[in-house]
């Protein structure tokens, strides 16, 4: 017993340093028109992202960037997560820290938010309803890239590629083109743009999406290594046939066991769905 | 001078001399073993730098992306049309293809006889030529799913250009966004026959670097018979930087069209 209690105490010591410390930094950023739409246009390396509609016209940035997570630090070259000053000679002093190295800028009602490469920045947005947005997170997975993106009652185009970490649409409207290798795709889509086509895919992650009920598409469904599921009223008599075409000559080759394509409510533009490892849901919403 | 204070000039005086560098960094560095060893790395990282190959121009597809460009602003000057805006194109392109479609009903109805033929043959030219100017405006756009919907009108024409056809390569092999390159792939399924297509499909199998595009690719050359990318594909397989899933497909692949003599 007393070898365990010894081992948590060294290993906490051990772990203590290196746990992750966070700074945090807001920024207010005005559109140049509030009366148009927005556009948020984000590139990171990795991190935490949620993107809330708000009934304002401002677009309201929380950026955290959470130590102890970087490249660098994680090859223990730059050690970031300075111990707590225990000598008595901060006493009265203020701790400055660094700065979260997120360049925001505003032009023309596009708000731009760059992170640096190899850090992990959280981020916690709150944007005007109608914006667009289209978000890019580029670190391979990896435990310590984690990063799931949130978006919630966003109306707009709506973009979103992520290599590591899930990717969910909460309410939203417009049209969404979403993709996450590792992670899965998860979308609530409450109206869609007329004539705007979507996609919603992964490599490895499940993809699990509502869509309106009276929507007008053709679906384009595919899972190599799971299952489709739906509760729409699929006709899988075009299966196998891409979509506003007329079977090929000599039938349909070897997409006809891989890809289910069928239109729904009379057709209309081109919904994908698909996963290489997972089973894709395609549920039928209000 | 503290350290924190000279870091962002490290890289800099590494790129550069070290006595052409401020006095004080000099300084530092001399007396820091911390900045010394920094400085060190980033001379290491700069003369790395110097001896990585450029990457050899994609010029087919270059050459293809010029000329898209420059026809697409030649049709534009031709038919004066506004400069073009995030919806104009669309609009104006649509706007287009009512009035020719009524002009071509129009005149069928009032000369159905001889010279008709010529004006529908005419007619249904120019439509074509809207839509591959609607297709090519749309793959300018800078929303993802507007590409998507111009790689899929051009999959509803019956006989693209073969610049068209290009363009759409193009979108396979560059576009940033993994669900326009497979869009781009979908159409390119219609015309899978043309050698442009067959090469174009092989050189973005080359690459590619998403995993779920890679096994489509993979898919696509295997169904199509490609038998230009058997050396893709075994390259992929013998790449231990690729998904397993990914080598395993291209061995596959690779097995399937050398077995069968491929195109």
């Amino acid at each position: 017993m007393r070898r365990l209690v010894i081992g948590i105490v060294v290993g906490l010591a051990v772990i203590g340093p290196s746990a992750a410390a966070q700074e945090t930094e807001r920024k207010v950023i005005a559109l140049t028109d509030p009366a148009r739409r927005a556009t948020l246009d984000i590139s990171l390396w990795a991190g935490v992202v949620n993107i809330v509609a708000a009934d304002a016209a401002t677009v309201v940035v929380d950026g955290t960037r959470v130590e102890g997570t970087s490249r660098a630090d994680e090859r223990g070259r730059v050690s970031k997560a300075v111990p707590a000053d225990r000598s008595g000679r901060a006493a009265g002093l203020t701790r400055l820290r660094p700065s979260t190295g997120v360049e925001i800028d505003q032009a023309n009602n596009v708000v731009t938010i760059r992170g640096p490469v190899g850090e992990r920045i959280d981020l916690e947005i709150r944007v005007p309803r109608r914006t667009n947005l289209k978000l890019t997170k580029s670190a391979p997975g990896s435990p310590t890239s984690p990063g799931s993106v949130t978006v919630r009652g966003v109306e707009g185009d709506l973009e979103v590629r992520t290599n590591a970490g899930s990717i969910t649409f909460i309410d939203v409207s417009g049209s969404v083109v979403a993709h996450s290798t590792n992670g899965s795709v998860n979308a609530t889509v409450q109206h869609v743009t007329a004539d705007r086509p979507m996609a919603f895919t992964s490599y490895k992650g499940i993809v699990d999406v509502t869509l309106p009920r009276t929507l007008k598409a053709n679906l384009i469904l595919q899972s190599t290594r799971g299952d489709v599921f739906t509760d729409f009223d699929v006709q899988k008599h075009s299966r196998g046939v891409f979509s506003g075409e007329a079977p090929a000559a000599g039938g349909a080759r070897g997409t006809a066991d891989r890809q289910i394509v069928a239109p729904i409510n009379g057709g209309g533009p081109d919904v994908e769905l698909r996963s290489y490892a997972a089973s894709i849901y395609l549920r039928r919403g209000n | 001078m503290r350290c924190e204070d000279i870091r962002d000039q490290l890289f800099d005086v590494a790129a550069d001399d070290l006595r052409s560098a401020d006095p004080d960094v000099i300084a530092h560095v001399e007396s820091c073993r911390d900045c010394q060893a920094t400085l060190a790395r980033a001379r290491r990282a700069w003369s790395g730098l110097g001896v990585i190959p450029d990457e050899p121009a994609d010029s087919p597809a270059m050459r293809q992306r010029f000329d898209a460009l420059l026809r697409a602003e030649a049709r534009h000057r031709t038919v004066r049309w506004p400069a073009r805006g995030p919806a104009w194109g669309s609009l104006a392109a649509a706007a287009a293809l009512v009035l020719a479609i009524g002009l071509g009903v129009l005149i069928g109805r009032q000369w159905p006889g001889h010279g008709g033929a010529d004006d529908m043959t005419a007619m249904r030219q120019q439509l074509a030529d809207v839509r591959e100017m609607l297709t090519e405006s749309l793959l300018q756009q800078s929303a993802a799913s507007a590409r998507i919907r111009g790689v899929g009108a051009a999959g509803q024409l019956q006989d693209p250009r073969a610049e068209l056809l290009g363009s759409i390569v193009d979108a396979l092999t560059h576009d940033p966004d993994v669900n326009v390159r497979l869009a781009a792939l979908r159409t390119l399924d219609r015309f899978h026959e043309r050698p442009a297509v067959q090469q174009g499909v092989v050189r973005a199998l080359a690459r590619e670097d998403s995993p779920l595009v890679t096994i489509a690719l993979i898919d696509f050359v295997v169904d199509t018979r490609n038998g230009l990318a058997i050396d893709t594909l075994r390259d992929l397989a013998r790449d231990p930087s690729r998904d397993a899933e990914v080598r395993e497909s291209a061995a596959r692949g690779a097995d399937e069209l050398g077995g069968q003599g491929g195109v």
